[in-house]
């Protein structure tokens, strides 16, 4: 099964996400996108980790590149999240952006949830908020919502996770 | 209790009146009150009989600390009330969607 949940910040994304993982057999592979820069991102990493804890996930953390990730192809994936592993691809440290980006992640996730028994990839919606940003933020909104058209096309399930429901898309 | 969440001026208020409770027993705008500090308790939010609160989480990470934080609260608050609601109710241009109940 392959299955993509989107929706706004704090709404149940994770929970729900690690809830339908678990209903697929081990091995569990937890791929943690989320490169951490300071103490909140570390605070979030940790408030996940709870959450995940005896659900039976191995955690890798894989910033970018995940289609490199070897696994036992009978095995469960959740990845958490596109947002970031978009913004991985998308930026580096000197501020120059990779417009290309997005096909690799596009690439990346196709080929892991081809590569596993079952795929759970969770995104966010980020294009509904009315603000007009700077020209490298306004780029990732848009391939970003690209990124999520393309992988919900390919997958067999979709909800928008909406005050912890999901609500079904596809 | 009925939870209605939907983005800014979305109908939610209309929707909300139109269930025919009297209006104390109706908490509008429960963001408002998250970003201005006094939100009610959760406990005494269970004794409402509908609330509504604008949906916030759908755009980039706010760069300010406090908007992150208020984003992530309102959430929060929509996540618990939505496990204890009779029914869910999601605003978009004014029509009502059911996603729970």
């Amino acid at each position: 099964m392959k299955i993509i949940l989107t929706g706004g910040a704090a709404n149940g994304k994770s929970f729900h996400a690690e809830y339908l993982a678990s209903k697929y057999p081990e091995p569990r592979y937890y791929l943690a996108a989320m490169r951490p820069y300071d103490g909140e991102d570390f605070q979030r990493i940790a408030r996940h980790r709870e959450l995940r804890s005896g659900k039976g996930f191995e955690t890798i953390e894989r910033y970018t590149d995940i289609g490199g990730v070897r696994l036992d192809p009978s095995g469960t994936v959740l990845i958490e999240c596109l947002c970031n592993l978009l913004a991985n691809e998308m930026f580096d440290d000197t501020g120059k952006i990779d417009p290309n980006a997005w096909e690799r992640v596009l690439r990346g996730v196709l080929d892991l949830s081809n590569r596993c028994a079952h795929i759970i990839v969770v995104t966010n919606d980020v294009g509904s908020d009315g603000v007009i940003y700077e020209e490298g933020v306004e780029k990732y909104v848009s391939l970003l919502g690209r990124l999520n058209a393309a992988i919900t096309a390919e997958f067999d399930e979709a909800f928008e996770m909406v005050a912890g429901i999901p609500v079904r898309l596809k | 209790m009925v939870l209605i969440v939907g983005g800014e001026a979305s109908g939610k208020a209309a929707y909300a009146r139109s269930l025919g409770f009297a209006d104390e027993d109706i908490l509008y705008n429960l963001h408002e009150y998250i970003i201005a500090g006094n939100a009610p308790d959760l406990d005494e939010l269970y004794k409402m009989r509908v609330i509504t609160c604008n949906e916030v989480g759908c755009g980039i990470i706010p760069a300010d600390k406090r908007e992150r934080e208020l984003r992530e609260n309102i959430g929060r608050f929509c996540c618990k009330l939505a496990e204890r609601a009779e029914r869910v109710v999601r605003m978009t241009s004014g029509i009502p969607v059911t996603i729970k109940g």
